[in-house]
């Protein structure tokens, strides 16, 4: 059986670098070099899909990292349809990175028939310490106070996505909701 | 504080409440002998007392208000601490029940609830009865937990944390 879990966010957030930092194998990727402003961030991005995988004895999960870019946003349909949770990777030390999440957000909360479990995590933290994780806070608590299901208000969790035991504990989180979704009946989504 | 000092001993936690520590305060002011500006208050008592759902009581009804750092956690901690949370992020669920539906031992979910309040992660609201909120706390849910068999999201965690 394959399960997959899709890592969403704007570019240069570290999707990719989460990745392979949890996969079992060599992750299969389309980076090539960036070609536009872009170019000024990193030297390659993604532009189809990542592709990560964990092994377990006769299943394995999938992790796709989607492409940052808003111009290959139809991949993230295509991904978001064939999984079964996203971990949405935003980077905190963005210009703005309160509207990267309120636009992603929007954008799966848009999936009305096929709300899936989301967790938030941060990168690049430590670029900025004066800058408080309850900004994404603010932001959520309306959707809490108006639905509070996994969808409306994720977890938001801070990881330096080259760390191994980093993104492994936030896919333990993860795992633990997905675990505890197929348990037990989950809270409908009143948004 | 209350954190740290809950943290040593946890299975004590509801003795070192910062509210607790105000009340052994000196109703005198040593160098004077006059009361307290406080104690001038004459709702001194219902203000400083601390409200019952500041206690932690397992007979109580659980609401998560916000995760810990996951990354933060002791390795043997990680997991009961990701399916506590991820239980009441369903909805609130009475104490003692939490580790029954989890199917982990009591003592291994316990010092995570403890910490877990301890840590302002968790707000506490009426008794089991009172509680009507709490709907996961239902039979049904305690037999699907019995007869359940391991999902790939249980071998994923059984997995990363190897």
């Amino acid at each position: 059986m394959e399960s997959r879990i899709l890592f969403l966010g704007p570019v240069g957030a570290g999707k990719t670098t989460a990745v392979r930092a949890i996969s079992d194998i060599d992750v299969v990727d389309t980076e090539v070099r960036a070609s536009d402003e872009v170019g000024q961030l990193k030297a390659t991005t993604t532009v189809a899909m990542d592709m990560g995988v964990v092994q377990l004895d006769d299943d394995r999960v999938v992790l796709y990292g989607a492409p940052g870019q808003d111009r290959f946003d139809f991949m993230w349909e295509i991904l978001l349809e064939q999984s079964e949770a996203v971990m949405l990777v935003l980077d905190h030390s963005a210009a703005d990175p309160v509207a990267d999440l309120a636009r992603y957000h929007t954008s799966l909360l848009r999936q009305r028939e096929r709300r899936l479990p989301l967790m938030i995590g941060l990168t690049h933290t430590d670029c900025v310490p004066g800058r408080s994780l309850d900004i994404y806070e603010s932001y959520l608590r309306p959707l809490k106070a108006r639905c509070g299901c996994m969808a409306c208000t994720p977890p938001v969790q801070a990881m330096d996505a080259r760390s191994r035991t980093d993104v492994r504990a936030v896919l333990v989180a993860l795992a633990a909701v997905l675990d505890v979704a197929q348990r037990f009946t989950m809270k409908p989504c009143l948004a | 504080m209350r954190a740290v000092l809950s943290r040593r001993n946890p299975g004590d936690a509801t003795l070192t409440s910062r509210s607790q520590a105000t009340l052994r305060e000196p109703a005198t002011m040593a160098h004077s002998g006059l009361p307290r500006p406080r104690d001038l208050s004459g709702s001194f008592l219902v203000e400083e007392l601390p409200p019952d759902g500041d206690r932690f009581d397992e007979r109580k009804v659980l609401h998560l208000t916000s995760w810990p750092s996951m990354r933060e956690l002791p390795p043997d901690r990680l997991m009961a601490c990701a399916r506590v949370c991820a239980l009441l992020s369903l909805g609130p669920s009475v104490g003692f029940l939490v580790h029954r539906r989890l199917g982990l031992p009591r003592e291994a979910v316990l010092p995570v609830l403890h910490t877990l309040h301890a840590d302002g992660h968790l707000r506490l609201a009426g008794t089991e009865g009172q509680q009507t909120e709490a709907t996961d706390t239902s039979p049904a849910d305690l037999d699907r937990e019995s007869t359940r068999r391991p999902n790939v999201w249980t071998k994923l965690l059984a997995k990363l944390l190897t």
